[in-house]
């Protein structure tokens, strides 16, 4: 299946979240980047149905190359927000989303096993909602997306509140299921991106700055990235922009980026570093 | 919609839900029997769970729906549930919901139908009341609820919600009107149930449907549509929808806005009449003859949510009098008065006392006036206008309410005059005369009937009974068989004087209305001897007086 986004625009009152974009998605994994309120929400909840767009059109196709609408559990969707009735248990949860995904009853049970295994959460069948913590709960809910194998799974901030050896594992579950499928990951943790994600999409205020793989997007930066320490900073007079400040053999060290060449260690360039480029620069 | 309602029933309260509305159907079934068995006369009272219990459907129902929708916002399943249909919106829990009340409406609505065929012997168009009534009480009233717990799930802060949620349940609860007495605000715009619409049943009129009252809930169903739609509709058309539900909210304003039906001015929570506290503490007045005779009546009545009247009074002079005085019931509100030429004529208004400044060749005097102050009823409901009331003029001032025994007097003219009367109404009119073929009323009486409603008759051995068509009619026949024949018992020829009378059950909405006998009708509770005691007592004493 093919997701074809052309000319879309949304607006909230005068507010343009989504401005002319236009994006083409296919089998493989897709990060969205941006700042708080750069649209990506917006923009997954635009493909998911939730909102309607004022402009532009947004296309299914199938593998024969025809326009559809997606059926029930074609997409497997997690917001950002996402929480459950405390009183249920994880097993009921799950058979509640798989009756409202429509999977065939002889084959729920499986599949909940599965989906659940994935997670890690396969032991918890019997636990109530309530007892399980907030990194079990956002698992539950990834587990709930992966529900009848969708087509198209689309994760908005799917790590957030997750410790490092979730996010690894929920790397690893995506890279083990992502590669025949379209999978949406909306995040502004870059190092989520960098390990999991084909192509990113920048945005900022509702419109795409760049869309290409992590290569050609690293490859694309103009300025310079170099490691300097404070003192050297406060004596430098060219223009710069601090991206990040960080310990280094017990001296705080800053990672700053320059159009100019400078006399320092040239640091190779990361997303991270295009990242805060594209965003700081006015569009 | 199998999972939506599966959603539903991870709620507690559905089974409070449940409780409810099996009580309310255990109700229905057991008034039915109850009244069957004690082989009551009022087979009408069977409503009174639908109109009654129909809060606590109401409240539960809202109470459901606020947590219901409530809870897929708190805890943010709904977005995920969102994102299985694609673009299929919140429109279907709303919908499931809805088709729940849908269901039972329906099931309550065929379970009454069974219950009381199977119970009664009851008229198409009582069953078609019973309906309406369900459909009001129940039905809409139930859209009320979930769409108002629908707009209450939007406030996020749990205290506010239960705040205002117990605020909406005390505005539709009978405990407004225990808060209102003290604080006198008018609260006809939230007037949801007839419990707190101050009005009472009848046998005439059942418990008729008020327009006034459906046009305030479906106002409040239109607005909260409005918030439903601006709120949680994410379509880019909900402003035009918002507008059309604003639209239809001013349409049900303007209904509501129309002049009052008069029939919430016969409530039982006033110990003292609205008609009657007018009386409080006038002073006493002298009756005054007036200087002519009443030779006729040409009346023209038109009824719709109020009585509006053309009366022309033919009148004889007998002596030389600078005004002319009748009386008129005070609540009419007197628009003109002119001679037979068309001369407008002035006069004075004090209380039900009218004063025309006379000339020498009046003959016809004509009144136009309206209001629907009478006090008994005239509307698209049904009519009781009884006789001896001054809703027409009668010449002369009289004592129109009797304080001490707290009842109007009765009021008839000293001689029989002819009468014609054409009533405009869609309704079947009864009356002590005979309709021609004309459609109007004409006969020579002392006085005027006109009743019309849930209206039963029956004829027997020469004698008219007119009672409501929503009591027990096989019981009612067994009473006056009984009744009757004790009165051909009677020496005397007591027989002849009760040919060609009718004997009309008083409806009993109020303390006002007292049993009255006239030449040809007799006004009554009840058509059993003990009721009809003082009537026959004064034809016997009447008769013995004959025979002397």
């Amino acid at each position: 299946m093919k997701i074809i986004m052309k000319n879309v625009e949304k607006k909230f009152g005068k507010n343009k979240a989504l401005d002319n974009l236009s994006i083409r998605f296919e089998n493989g994994i897709y990060g969205i980047l941006g700042t708080n309120g750069a649209g990506k929400t917006t923009l997954l909840r635009c493909i998911v149905g939730i909102y309607d767009i004022e402009k532009g059109a947004i296309g299914f196709v199938d593998n024969q190359g025809e326009f559809c609408s997606p059926g029930v559990g074609t997409i497997g969707y997690l917001p950002q927000k996402f929480g459950i009735f405390k009183n249920m248990s994880v097993r009921d949860f799950m058979l509640y989303f798989a009756g409202m995904k429509e999977i065939e009853k002889e084959k729920r049970d499986k599949e909940i096993e599965s989906c659940l295994k994935l997670v890690n959460l396969d032991d918890r069948m019997k636990t109530k909602i309530k007892k399980l913590s907030g990194g079990m709960i956002r698992r539950l809910g990834i587990a709930q997306a992966l529900l009848g194998q969708p087509e198209i799974l689309i994760f908005d901030e799917p790590t957030t509140g997750l410790d490092l050896e979730e996010r690894m594992r929920f790397k690893k579950i995506i890279s083990k299921i992502g590669r025949d499928r379209i999978v949406i990951i909306s995040t502004h943790i870059v190092e989520d991106m960098e390990a999991l994600c084909d192509k990113v999409i920048i945005m900022k205020n509702g419109v795409k700055i760049i869309e290409d793989t992590i290569n050609n997007i690293v490859n694309s930066g103009k300025n310079h990235v170099y490691e300097v320490k404070e003192e050297q900073l406060k004596k430098m007079n060219s223009d710069y922009m601090v991206l990040k400040i960080y310990n280094k053999n017990g001296y705080p060290v800053n990672r700053i980026m320059s159009p100019e060449k400078l006399s320092f260690e040239e640091e190779p360039v990361t997303l991270e570093d295009i990242y805060f480029e594209y965003v700081s620069q006015k569009v | 919609m199998k999972n939506y309602l599966k959603q539903l029933f991870l709620h507690k309260v559905i089974y409070l839900f449940l409780f409810v509305c099996i009580f309310l159907l255990f109700q229905i079934g057991q008034t039915c029997l109850y009244i069957k068995k004690e082989n009551s006369y009022y087979i009408i009272d069977n409503l009174y769970p639908i109109v009654n219990y129909g809060i606590y459907y109401f409240i539960i129902l809202l109470l459901m729906s606020v947590q219901y929708f409530y809870s897929l916002c708190k805890y943010h399943m709904q977005e995920a549930l969102d994102g299985i249909s694609y673009k299929k919106s919140e429109k279907n829990q709303l919908f499931c919901v809805f088709m729940i009340h849908l269901a039972f409406t329906f099931f309550v609505t065929g379970y009454c139908v069974f219950m009381y065929s199977c119970c009664f012997k009851i008229a198409f168009s009582l069953m078609v009341h019973i309906i309406l009534n369900i459909i009001i009480n129940i039905g809409i009233c139930g859209v009320l609820a979930i769409v108002t717990g629908k707009s209450l799930s939007l406030l996020s802060s749990d205290f506010l919600r239960i705040i205002v949620l117990a605020i909406v349940i005390c505005i539709v609860s009978p405990i407004k009107n225990e808060i209102n007495y003290w604080v006198g605000f008018d609260t006809s715009m939230i007037e949801v149930f007839p419990e707190n619409s101050n009005f009472v049943a009848n046998g005439y009129l059942g418990y008729p449907v008020q327009i006034q009252r459906v046009a305030v809930i479906l106002f409040w169903i239109a607005l909260n549509l409005i918030i439903i739609e601006f709120y949680f509709n994410k379509n880019v058309k909900k402003i035009v929808y918002s507008a059309v539900w604003g639209f239809f909210a001013i349409i049900c304003l303007l209904v509501f806005l129309i002049p009052h039906t008069n029939l919430t001015n016969l409530g039982k929570k006033s110990s003292m009449l609205y008609s009657q506290t007018h009386y409080l503490g006038l002073l006493a007045l002298e009756k005054k003859e007036s200087g002519f005779v009443t030779k006729g009546y040409d009346i023209e009545l038109t009824i719709s949510n109020q009585i509006k009247a053309s009366v022309t009074v033919s009148i004889e002079r007998n002596r030389e009098e600078k005004e002319l005085l009748f009386t008129l019931y005070h609540d009419f509100s007197v628009t003109k008065i002119y001679d037979q030429s068309g001369n407008d004529l002035t006069y004075r208004r004090d209380g039900d006392y009218l004063s025309i400044d006379s000339t020498n060749d009046m003959k016809n005097i004509t009144f136009v006036y309206e209001g629907n102050g009478c006090p008994f009823y005239a509307e698209y409901a049904g009519i009781y206008l009884p006789p001896g009331v001054p809703y027409y003029p009668i010449a002369g001032f009289h004592k129109v309410y009797d304080e001490k025994n707290r009842c109007f007097y009765k009021m008839e003219l000293p001689e029989a005059v002819p009468f014609s009367i054409q009533v405009n109404s869609s309704q079947k009119i009864y009356s002590n005369l005979s309709m021609d073929d004309s459609g109007s009323f004409k006969g020579c009486v002392k006085e005027v009937m006109l009743l019309s409603g849930f209206v039963n008759e029956i004829d027997y051995e020469g004698c008219r009974f007119l009672f409501p068509a929503t009591y027990d009619e096989d019981r009612i026949l067994k009473d006056i068989k009984e009744t009757v024949n004790k009165f051909q018992d009677f020496k005397g020829g007591l027989k002849e004087s009760l040919t060609d009378k009718i004997f009309v059950w008083i409806p009993g909405i109020n303390a006002a209305d007292r049993e009255a006998y006239f030449d040809d009708l007799v006004m009554c509770y009840m058509f059993k001897e003990e009721y009809l005691v003082n009537w026959y007592k004064e034809q016997y004493i009447q008769c013995l007086n004959d025979l002397k």
